[in-house]
């Protein structure tokens, strides 16, 4: 068996032609059905509602304190008293839609006997995962532009005053920040979608890590914090280890990790996330923005991870994926 | 009752007695002067006049004959004098005078311009057709004492800050007989600015009257603060035709050492690295008026920062001179980024100190961004083995 297997793997290394052949062919159709699908455009209509709901909101309180910086930023950041900010929303409407795009992604092919004649065409299964992945992205990244800039326009309109190169280059690493933490859970959908054959149990379990990191990994990381860095005498050291556990443990949930980004690209008045003793502030000129370089630094690790973790969550679904018998 | 009654009767005899005692006495005035056929008179016979002055005197013809014109002369006049009588606003000769109703002339004598001073006697003659009258008269010309200035200072010498001012007061005392318009002036370095002030008006000209005193305040000011220390000597003068007086005033000014503290460029912010040490060219200026010493240099920094200064004291400082120093500036190594504010002060061993506030922009290292950089390219990496390892199935 293990013979049989080292002989299957050399003749893999002297396979023909590119393993991307036929990718933008997937691409293209994919997001042809993406973005004509009905469930898409009730997405795309909830995101509207949300955003023309949030950024009106926003609008009313930025007109009454006029004379700030970064009043662009504010649109998205701004919340009135009902509505939380737009980012607030965003935060799960993006995950939404990435389960959406994601979940049925490669079980409904299967089911519905495609598969095969998808890859009997010249294209490797390769360009077919990474198309299905790309082309969810695409969708995704599409319609974020088109709100950034529906909402970007509309604050033109509104506010009368043109956004800064800072504001918009803000603008566009939000966008880079949001797109990827839309595409880990692109990447867990597919991944689940790869595993599971019905794309209900898929979209269940997508939805279930979801809700997990949403809702619960707070709970929990508190839990594990207590568990792990108890404070046995009160002091200072004792209590600062255990915040920064728990820090540290919810910066594992996606939620935090985009929430935390969005913060510091959108507030330039960011400094640090989370615990900040006061001598660190003693002499600190509060208030006054960072430049755009050290709010990129300061994110940094975020976005990164957010590629990182994207990228291997793909890895997984397309070793996954590689390895099915898929000739059913 | 009786004894009211005898009190009434002595009032009544004293009155009657004093009425009886009065009439008797006027009656006998009358009675005893004789009667002058022509008289000339004047109240004041002997006067005292200054030279260059001219005498007047009233005189005062009577008669008690008749009718009569009297002529009028004056004998004894010495040689250059000259002497006129005047009535009813013209130059007389004679009067006329009757009896009961005198008749006055004024007399007026002026003397020579080179007049001597000593005693001098006229004799006013007055004569009509049968009488004559003498009416001798004495001038004393008095010597004039010549007109002289003088000034009185109370404190010559004052001693102030470069931007006060310096307030002499000063009494001007005319020691003459003559009432004199003095002229003042003052020499001074020009940099000061000198008024004289009488009261509270300034003044250029000043009557002052004969043996008497004017007091004035002099006003010196410099017109720039940071005038060298040392003593500027003032010299007033007052003057009034060939009469002069002049004093000498002198104003120290004690230097003052003025510490400020900017940066060669005078830009006030700069970056810095967490943890790593960055340097900050300050400049010391004195722009005061005396040497600032022993200057020594300290910063207020955000905690966990360190400072120090290279020089950290300096010696001296020269007015006018400026040195530069540098600043050694290492943030705390767990510092946020973000802008903070560092407070370098400049103290000098006496004087005020001089402080500035530079703001610093922290920034962070960019290794952490490397390290991300590297995480992306292992996801990467693991894709590329995925494909290379799983591709074609």
């Amino acid at each position: 068996m293990a013979q049989q297997h080292e002989t299957t793997l050399s003749a893999q290394r002297g396979r023909e032609g590119s393993p991307w052949t036929g990718l933008w062919a997937v691409v293209a159709k994919e997001m042809a059905d993406h973005l004509t699908s009905v469930r898409m455009q009730i997405l795309e209509l909830l995101i509207l509602i949300t955003a023309g709901g949030t950024v009106f909101g926003a609008l009313q309180s930025i007109r009454s304190a006029r004379g700030d910086n970064f009043l662009f930023l504010k649109l998205f950041t701004t919340s009135t008293d009902p509505l939380p900010a737009f980012v607030g929303f965003l935060g799960f409407l993006i995950p939404l839609i990435a389960i959406s795009l994601a979940f049925d992604a490669v079980n409904s092919e299967f089911n519905q006997r495609t598969l095969s004649r998808v890859l009997a065409q010249p294209i490797y299964r390769d360009a077919f995962l990474m198309g299905k992945f790309l082309a969810g992205l695409f969708t995704m990244a599409l319609v974020l532009v088109a709100i950034w800039l529906l909402i970007t326009g509309l604050g033109i309109f509104s506010l009368g005053i043109a956004p800064s190169g800072e504001e918009v280059a803000r603008g566009l690493l939000f966008l880079l920040v949001a797109i990827f933490y839309g595409g880990i859970w692109l990447a867990l959908a597919l991944l689940f979608s790869t595993i599971f054959r019905q794309p209900a149990t898929a979209a269940l379990a997508s939805i279930a890590v979801w809700l997990f990191f949403m809702v619960f990994w707070s709970m929990l990381a508190s839990m594990l914090a207590q568990a792990l860095a108890p404070i046995r005498l009160g002091l200072i050291d004792e209590v600062l280890a255990q915040a920064e556990l728990i820090q540290n443990l919810t910066r594992i949930s996606p939620n935090t990790v985009f929430v935390e980004a969005t913060m510091g690209l959108l507030n330039p008045t960011t400094r640090s996330f989370g615990l900040v003793l006061p001598s660190q502030l003693q002499g600190a000129l509060l208030g006054s923005p960072l430049p755009l370089g050290e709010s990129v630094l300061l994110i940094w690790p975020h976005l990164t991870s957010l590629i990182a973790v994207t990228i291997l969550l793909f890895t997984v679904a397309y070793v996954l994926f590689q390895r099915q018998e898929i000739r059913a | 009752m009786k004894k009211a009654f005898v009190v009434l009767l002595v009032c009544m005899a004293l009155i009657g007695g004093t009425a009886a005692i009065a009439a008797a006495q006027s009656g006998e005035t009358t009675t005893t002067s004789q009667p002058v056929p022509l008289q000339i008179f004047t109240t004041y016979p002997s006067q005292v006049v200054g030279a260059n002055e001219t005498a007047s005197l009233t005189l005062t013809v009577r008669t008690t004959t008749g009718p009569q014109i009297v002529a009028l002369d004056v004998r004894d006049l010495p040689e250059n004098w000259t002497a006129s009588f005047r009535g009813g606003g013209r130059i007389v000769k004679s009067v006329f005078v009757q009896p009961e109703q005198d008749a006055t002339v004024d007399l007026r004598l002026e003397p020579p311009a080179d007049v001597a001073s000593g005693t001098y006697n006229f004799t006013v003659v007055a004569r009509s057709d049968s009488e004559e009258a003498e009416l001798p008269v004495e001038l004393t010309i008095q010597e004039r004492a010549p007109a002289r200035l003088a000034f009185e200072v109370e404190l010559p010498i004052l001693r102030a800050r470069a931007d006060s001012t310096f307030r002499y007061n000063v009494t001007l005392r005319n020691a003459g007989d003559e009432d004199l318009l003095v002229d003042l002036s003052s020499q001074a370095a020009p940099v000061f600015n000198v008024v004289f002030k009488s009261g509270s008006n300034e003044v250029v000209t000043l009557p002052v009257k004969a043996n008497s005193t004017e007091r004035l305040t002099i006003e010196v000011k410099s017109l720039i603060n940071n005038i060298r220390a040392g003593t500027y000597p003032i010299t007033i003068q007052a003057r009034s035709g060939d009469v002069a007086a002049t004093t000498d005033l002198s104003a120290e000014i004690i230097g003052l050492s003025v510490i400020n503290l900017t940066t060669p460029d005078e830009r006030l912010s700069g970056d810095a690295e967490a943890g790593k040490e960055t340097t900050v060219t300050l400049v010391v200026q004195n722009t005061g008026t005396a040497a600032a010493r022993n200057v020594t240099l300290s910063a207020t920094a955000p905690s966990g920062w360190t400072t120090s200064f290279d020089p950290a004291e300096l010696p001296e400082i020269a007015a006018g001179e400026q040195i530069e120093v540098t600043a050694h500036l290492k943030p705390a190594e767990k510092a946020l980024s973000g802008d903070y504010n560092v407070t370098f002060r400049a103290t000098p061993e006496e004087g005020a100190n001089a402080s500035v506030q530079y703001r610093v922009t922290l920034r962070t290292s960019t290794m952490w961004g490397l390290a991300g950089l590297a995480l992306i390219a292992i996801a990467i990496g693991a894709v590329s083995l995925a494909v290379s390892r799983f591709g074609r199935r």
